[in-house]
């Protein structure tokens, strides 16, 4: 499906001619004219209206019945009241059936004076109800879940949860039980309603029937003011509307809809995530190592030893940067690495090196897709990426694209996905293999030489990659969503150049509505790259005159060439591969800078001095969306504890280094500096990125990327795949800060497990819940065993980032095969997991997929 | 079915009246001695049906009312006029119920109207899907109010809401079920006010007169105790 074209019609409402958008509803169409008809069930979000509260009805010419305003269309010539005698009763009557079964509890309910139920009793009620029999009763509020309450009495049966679980988060856990006046919302077992978006339901609820239970009496609408920013938690960068009382605590955090990025969504880690901000041992002081201990001192203290030894280290400092930093602090880290301490050592990527070329050709404006594009594709193609863990909300854009427009997902991925049921075709391929699976489907696409043996070496049946081909050979338009992972690793250029080389047999830069969209592996990771944190790349992907050392080079090079770290938001200890490689590093390096909000052990007992990271609430800077949409963060709330500007004490560093005075005296002065260094931001300004942000692809200063065409050398042939189980990793959404520092996600945090095939689970004699030991020679991690029918025999998957056992420890960039075996009972009794034998209730952000499958045999 | 193939569409059509041409099976229920299912050639009187084909009443009893097409049809009272009315489609528009499905419902005098409302109202309080506010609200307000009626808890105004009631959901449903209880509704209030405010006065008075009797009891098992 293609992108509709807006054609407006002319109706008449109330006397008036309005011009609004054919095909629109009368109830958005009114607004056109500044009418406003009130509704409950209609959310458009949602999908196809349902007209079941009934609150919409109008009047139309020719028409004897009164029709629901949010079901009927407007069209030309169309004459519409919604002011009439017979109109104004409709409304007071489906008023005053509402009411009938509402508790009017509002002096105690949560939503009380930010209540659409009251806002529409008021405006377009009878004032008084005439019901005097008894009300119905439920127990008082439930919790749906640790996060959501539920009051059943207050319910309105305006169906909009009940439909958002069923075709938006397609969960299908929410349900209307029972009939008529008796009707209520539960889920069929009356199990809690757990998935990664659940949240979404309060801000749905017409009503002060679905609350938050992190919220709840904690304020009124006038006790508090509203900010609007961007969550950082993940690459998908939703906007946000945190409420935040007394000018220094965040409360909540609610959708900000821009349908450029979120289409009005947020998960429950963007939702519930801000208690991190709040959170007792968050890190609110600068420290210092000071007798092998870290003790919080006056920043005058912390600087100066931040100053001394970088000094010393000079072009011997090494940078990592995390994706919740902003372009800002990247742009001026490495700055102040490449031209104060002479070092480009400084890397925003785990893994692998980034070519410059494939840098620039990626970044390609007609190579690139909007979020919206999904939308309106032919096919989706999902590549070596889980969106649900990775970047969430774009997971919920892909159903939507094929439950609402019929777009065709292709899933190419290792792990099984939870889209894989609204796919079309699935190539399943080896952990690792992402660069033969892509050759294959560029074999595939291309007359197919070759293909057999290519698909045997991506370890993917040739007739899925043939499926998959066709699907895509045929499609108008494509959006490919593919997951940084492909690019990481010793063979990662190859990767890209097999993508790059897939995309030109497409044609994709000359399809309409059609390209790119990388989901990153932190939340900056585009913006950070496109302002020079890249070893190779300075900003504006332009190269630098020497080469730095990537991530996973700088372990090795610690006591030689590179005597300081600074991590800027960064843990390699959690999230970079070769675990045990940054342990000794951080313990040979000479001097440790780490900017955080919590003490990772890496930190905790290496760093030499710590700087406390400002919140996302607490900063203020831009950050660049995967699909290239310049975001800017609002600062909501006062600093917290000492807390002070990331970009103000990075460019602090860099004065004090200099022996000159600061120069840089505001955020937005940062922000300048920043786009000033990259061509192709040439221009922007924090008014023209304002609330909803703007892509540069769509600028002007695009055209000053000087990027080379997509390359059509031939692909070197990708490796064989080896014997042996071979081991996967993934991302979870439910991993970091927010389930361990945000109160209300812990229960959510995921403990290790080993995914695997039934046949092998029997091969090695393991049942589901048993307690086993991943990995190869001396290094291992424990994890529960899960069986997962869909996971291909052959392959074995562990969650990167956990607390412990983080597989991590086993990788190290290259295809890695491992043995399980099985811990004994009374051995396994004293480690850090629990014993449950739940193994099989999957966490949060699986549990979708692993429901659809039969319970392993 | 046969017979229309046998002897042609031009005989079927020459059965009945013009605009509601050949005949129809009916289904006669309620208080009649012959219950059953009638074909008729459409436009006969109702009374040939309920007193010809369906045995007529017990012995000493009047037609109340009759619902002739269903329980979604308003009520006609079986007034000499109504029961002259020729049994078809347009006769029963006119009258200002609807011919329907044909089931023809018999109430005999025996019956109070509220209890044939409250009957109807908490059938369709049973079918609501719930999925629209003015059925699934006004079902169950209807049935609650109805009760109210029952042990003498109203009010003459609460016959009036009641009726404004059945008026707010005709026609502002999602389906017809909701229609489908207030029209009959609506019409056995329009037909029959004064017999829903006596009965809703007898049950006041019998209520009232229990509760005194409550209290004289009361008061005996207190002196009773005193003693
Ligand atoms: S709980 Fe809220 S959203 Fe769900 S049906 Fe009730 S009123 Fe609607
Ligand atoms: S999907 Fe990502 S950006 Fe959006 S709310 Fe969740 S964590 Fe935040
Ligand atoms: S808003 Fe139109 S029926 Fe609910």
């Amino acid at each position: 499906m293609s992108r509709p074209e807006e054609k407006f019609v002319s109706f008449d409402i109330d006397g008036r001619e309005v011009r609004a958008p054919e095909g629109a509803m009368l109830v958005d169409g009114a607004k056109y004219g500044d009418v406003e008809i009130p509704v409950f069930c209609y959310e458009p979000k949602l999908g196809p209206p349902v007209g079941a509260c009934r609150m919409c009805l109008v009047e139309i010419e020719g028409i004897p019945k009164l029709q629901t305003a949010c079901s009927t269309p407007v069209k030309d010539g169309m004459v519409v009241i919604t002011k009439s005698d017979r109109v104004q009763s409709a409304q007071n009557a489906v008023v005053e059936f509402l009411l009938v079964n509402h508790p009017l509890d509002c002096p105690v309910c949560d939503a009380g004076g930010e209540c659409p139920l009251q806002d529409v009793a008021y405006g377009w009620g009878p004032g008084r109800s005439r019901f005097i029999e008894p009300k119905r009763h439920f127990k008082k509020p439930l919790e749906l879940s640790p996060t959501v309450a539920i009051d059943r009495e207050r319910c309105i049966l305006c169906y909009r949860c009940v439909r958002y679980s069923q075709e938006i988060a397609e969960d299908h856990q929410l349900v209307l039980l029972e009939r008529a006046d008796h009707s209520f919302v539960g889920t069929h077992d009356g199990a809690p309603y757990v998935g990664p978006f659940s949240g979404n339901i309060i801000d749905l609820c017409p009503v002060g029937a679905l609350t938050s239970v992190p919220y709840r009496f904690r304020a009124r609408p006038w006790d508090v003011e509203e900010a609007g920013t961007v969550c950082t938690l993940c690459p998908s960068q939703c906007n946000v509307t945190l409420t935040v009382r007394d000018d220094n605590k965040v409360l909540r955090a609610f959708n900000r809809q821009n349908d450029e990025v979120d289409d009005g969504w947020l998960c429950d880690k963007g939702r519930f995530g801000y208690q991190t901000i709040h959170a007792a041992d968050r890190v609110v002081h600068p420290m210092v190592r000071d007798g092998g201990t870290l003790r919080a001192v006056p920043w005058e203290r912390a600087l100066s030893e931040a100053v001394a030894g970088l000094r010393k280290a000079g072009a011997g400092t090494a940078a990592l940067v995390g994706g919740e930093a902003t372009n800002e602090e990247g742009f001026l880290l490495q700055r102040l690495l490449r031209e104060v301490l002479g070092s480009s050592h400084v890397d925003s990527r785990p893994s692998g090196r980034l070519e410059g070329e494939h840098a620039r050709v990626l970044a390609r404006p007609d190579l690139s897709a909007r979020v919206s594009d999904i939308d309106y594709a032919d096919v989706v193609l999902v590549l070596d990426a889980e969106p649900v863990d990775e970047a969430a909300i774009l997971d919920l854009r892909v159903r939507k694209a094929a439950r609402r427009n019929g777009a065709r997902v292709v899933v190419a991925t290792s792990r099984p996905s939870s889209l894989d049921a609204n796919a079309e075709a699935v190539v399943r391929f080896a952990p690792g293999a992402s660069e033969a699976a892509l050759a294959a489907l560029g074999a595939a696409l291309t007359g197919g030489a070759g293909l057999d043996d290519l698909a045997r070496r991506a370890g993917a049946p040739a007739e899925t990659v043939r499926a998959a081909a066709s699907l895509l050979g045929a499609a108008e338009s494509i959006v490919v969503l593919w997951g940084e992972r492909l690019s990481h690793g010793a063979r990662g250029p190859q990767g890209v150049a097999a993508l790059l080389a897939l995309m030109r047999s497409l044609d994709i830069t000359g399809k309409e509505g059609s390209g790119l969209i990388e989901i990153p592996s932190s939340t900056n990771a585009r913006g950070l790259r496109e302002v020079g944190c890249l070893p190779n790349l300075g900003p504006g992907l332009v190269p630098t005159a020497g080469e730095g050392l990537a991530a996973a080079d700088m372990p090795g090079a610690v006591g030689e060439d590179i005597s300081a770290l600074v991590l800027l938001q960064a843990d390699p200890l959690r999230t970079h591969p070769d675990r045990q490689a940054w342990a000794a590093a951080l313990d040979r390096a000479t001097f440790v800078v780490a900017f955080t909000d919590f003490l990772g052990e890496g930190v905790l007992e290496q760093a030499d001095v710590v700087f406390p990271a400002p919140s996302y609430a607490e900063k203020e800077g831009t950050i660049t969306h995967p699909d290239g949409r310049l975001q800017r963060l609002r600062q909501s709330i006062g600093l917290v504890g000492e807390v002070r500007p990331q970009w103000g004490v990075l460019a602090e560093l860099a004065a004090a280094l200099e022996d000159k005075p600061v120069e840089l005296l505001s955020s937005p002065m940062a922000t300048e500096q920043m786009v000033a260094a990259v061509p192709f931001y040439a221009g922007v300004t924090l008014a023209e990125i304002g609330g909803r942000g703007v892509r540069w692809q769509d600028r002007d200063a695009a055209s000053s990327l000087a990027a080379a065409e997509l390359p059509d050398g031939a692909l070197e042939s990708p490796p064989e795949l080896g014997d042996g189980l071979r081991l996967g990793t993934v991302l979870s959404l439910w991993t970091g800060k927010v389930t361990e520092h945000a109160p209300v996600l812990s229960f959510l945090a995921p403990q290790q497990r080993a995914e695997l095939s039934a046949d092998d689970a029997r091969r090695l004699d393991l049942s589901p819940g048993d307690v086993v030991e991943v990995g190869f020679d001396g290094t291992r991690v424990r994890a529960v065993a899960a069986l997962r029918d869909a996971v291909p025999p052959g392959s074995v998957f562990l969650v990167e980032g956990t607390r412990t056992d983080n597989a991590t420890a086993l990788t190290n960039g290259a295809p890695r095969t491992v043995e399980i075996t099985r811990v004994p009972d009374a051995v396994a009794k004293g480690t850090s997991l629990p014993l449950a034998a739940d193994a099989g209730a999957a966490d949060a952000s699986t549990s979708v997929a692993g429901s659809a499958e039969a319970p392993p045999a | 079915m046969p017979l229309i193939v046998d002897r042609g569409a031009d005989w079927f059509r020459s059965l009945g009246t013009e605009k509601s041409a050949g005949t129809k099976v009916v289904s006669v229920s309620g208080n009649v001695r012959r219950p059953g299912n009638y074909e008729i050639e459409l436009g006969i009187p109702v009374r040939d049906i309920i007193y010809g084909l369906a045995g007529g009443l017990e012995p000493g009893r009047r037609v109340k009312c009759f619902f002739p097409g269903g329980s979604s049809a308003p009520v006609l009272p079986g007034t000499d006029e109504n029961l002259d009315l020729p049994y078809d489609f347009d006769s029963m528009a006119k009258a200002g119920s609807m011919l329907g499905s044909g089931a023809i419902i018999v109430i005999d005098d025996a019956h109070s109207v509220v209890d044939v409302a409250l009957w109807t109202a908490e059938f369709y309080r049973h079918e609501s899907c719930g999925k629209c506010s003015p059925c699934r609200e006004g079902t169950n307000w209807t049935v609650k109010m109805l009760d109210r009626i029952n042990v003498g808890e109203a009010t003459p105004m609460d016959i009036e809401v009641l009726a404004q009631m059945q008026a707010n959901i005709i026609g502002n449903c999602l389906c017809v079920l909701g229609d489908s209880m207030a029209m009959p509704l609506g019409s056995m209030i329009e037909k029959f006010r004064p017999e829903f405010e006596d009965h809703m006065e007898a049950a006041r008075q019998a209520s009232e007169a229990e509760a005194a009797a409550g209290d004289l009891e009361l008061t005996g098992s207190v002196e009773g105790a005193a003693a």
